[in-house]
């Protein structure tokens, strides 16, 4: 089954023949976790890098990388994913030209800064990324295999 | 294997980010010492056995430069692989280094990432034993050695290829021992008893019924002796300098000795319709 993951928020499987997809991003940080060993796997989508007003992130803590990076592996150790065997990588974070104006407020590499600090201060390291640029991306997981691949502009590629 | 790792930089912040990236890079650590100059880190090489060494270059009283010219002229950098991770930008500083035998170069700033995919690309490198190719290879080149070590030391022919399964209620026996330098790894050789005694009478010149157990026993440890410096030659050429422990010796069953032969990594060597079993073991 093909589980789509919106834009801030999260999912997350164990059933094999799951594959979980999310579309067209830009400036927002996809990050996939999957446990190699438990079979467990998930997308996180997330727009903003920090959550200013705390009742908007306690509303929705996916919309934003902070809240969004510890809620989502919380998730994922709920559902008996062990940090050991996480393989994490990352997506997205890119620098899109909108009507040939850049993004000011940088928000792409932001996220990407933002995750990077989460991950290492909880002794976690990127296993493979492709972040920045000006591209949108799709990204999915394959529960089965924890296979990630990205898709852009008609074409795909395993990160 | 654990490895020891050494970390030579004068700033404390930059030493407790290298304990963490190799902390969680996975790699089986021992110790991690550290240095705060090029001068304490020559002399924790020289004390220590060390496996990897990450370091600066600017550095007080003696910096890395001068650590790793000091290395050289020792021939410790041949032996223990060096990694630089500074903010020196020099082209011409990184080539010279890098012609003075220090395996790659990280400039700061870095990320973790980064220091954890050098440090694992210098470690295969330098314990490469991972690649099915490189094993395949690098057994063709150990059985040539066993089988000119057998023919200078014993007048034995041996020959190596197919593998065959043996059954019987015989005892072997089993020798291995460990080389570390600029590659470390461990070479085994199992044999028939019958084989060991055989090997015996003819490296002693004395009768086959005047060998006694502990001859035999001998014989297979100086033969793994000889051989392991021979492979390392072949391997690598008569410069680099490596250490070799004592082989160590026991006796082992059929059951044993059989599943020994069939590993995907070890090859089987047929002297005299005696066999003889090679592979590496850490």
């Amino acid at each position: 089954m093909q589980i789509v993951v919106d834009v801030a928020d999260m999912k997350l499987s164990k059933s094999k023949s799951d594959v979980i997809i999310t579309y067209s991003l830009g400036s927002c940080l996809g990050l996939v976790a999957y446990d190699q060993v438990n079979c467990i796997g998930g997308i996180l989508h997330s727009m903003l890098p920090v959550a200013k007003d705390k009742s908007e992130a306690d509303t929705n803590p996916y919309k934003f990388v902070d809240t969004g990076v510890t809620y989502f592996f919380n998730k994922l150790f709920e559902a008996g994913a062990e940090k050991r065997n996480l393989v994490v990588k990352a997506a997205g974070c890119s620098n899109i030209i909108n009507q040939g104006t850049v993004d000011m407020f940088n928000i792409g590499e932001r996220n990407y800064l933002i995750l990077r600090k989460i991950l290492w201060k909880n002794d976690i390291f990127i296993a493979s990324e492709e972040v920045g640029g000006n591209i949108p991306r799709t990204v999915q997981l394959e529960i089965m295999t924890g296979k990630v691949s990205i898709k852009n502009a008609g074409t795909e590629r395993y990160l | 294997m654990a490895y020891n790792m050494l970390i030579v930089d004068d700033s404390r912040t930059v030493r407790e980010i290298m304990k963490k990236i190799l902390r969680l890079t996975g790699i089986e650590i021992g110790m991690i010492y550290e240095a705060a100059n090029g001068q304490d880190g020559l002399r924790c090489v020289k004390t220590e056995w060390i496996d990897l060494v990450l370091a600066d270059i600017n550095m007080p009283v003696m910096n890395g430069v001068e650590m790793v010219r000091k290395m050289s002229e020792d021939g410790l950098v041949s032996t223990v692989p060096v990694i630089i991770v500074s903010t020196e930008g020099s082209t011409t500083r990184i080539e010279d280094l890098k012609s003075k035998g220090v395996r790659a170069y990280i400039r700061k700033p870095f990320t973790p990432e980064e220091i954890r995919d050098v440090i694992n690309d210098v470690l295969i490198s330098v314990h490469s034993v991972t690649n099915p190719k490189t094993i395949q290879k690098d057994l063709a080149i150990l059985a040539g050695a066993i089988c000119e070590v057998l023919s200078k030391y014993a007048m034995m022919f041996g020959e190596f290829g197919d593998k065959k399964t043996v059954f019987n209620e015989k005892k072997y026996f089993q020798s291995h021992m460990v080389y570390r330098g600029m590659r470390s790894s461990g070479i085994c050789i199992n044999a028939d008893k019958e084989f060991c005694r055989n090997l015996a009478s003819n490296v002693l010149g004395i009768e086959n019924d005047d060998i006694k157990d502990e001859n035999a026993k001998d014989a297979l440890n100086e033969l793994l002796n000889v051989t392991c410096g021979q492979y390392l030659t072949r391997k690598f050429g008569e410069t680099p300098v490596f250490d070799l422990a004592m082989p160590a010796f026991s006796e082992i069953d059929s059951q044993q000795f059989t599943k020994n032969m069939q590993k995907s990594d070890s090859i089987h060597i047929k002297v005299d319709d005696l066999d003889l079993v090679a592979f590496f073991k850490e």
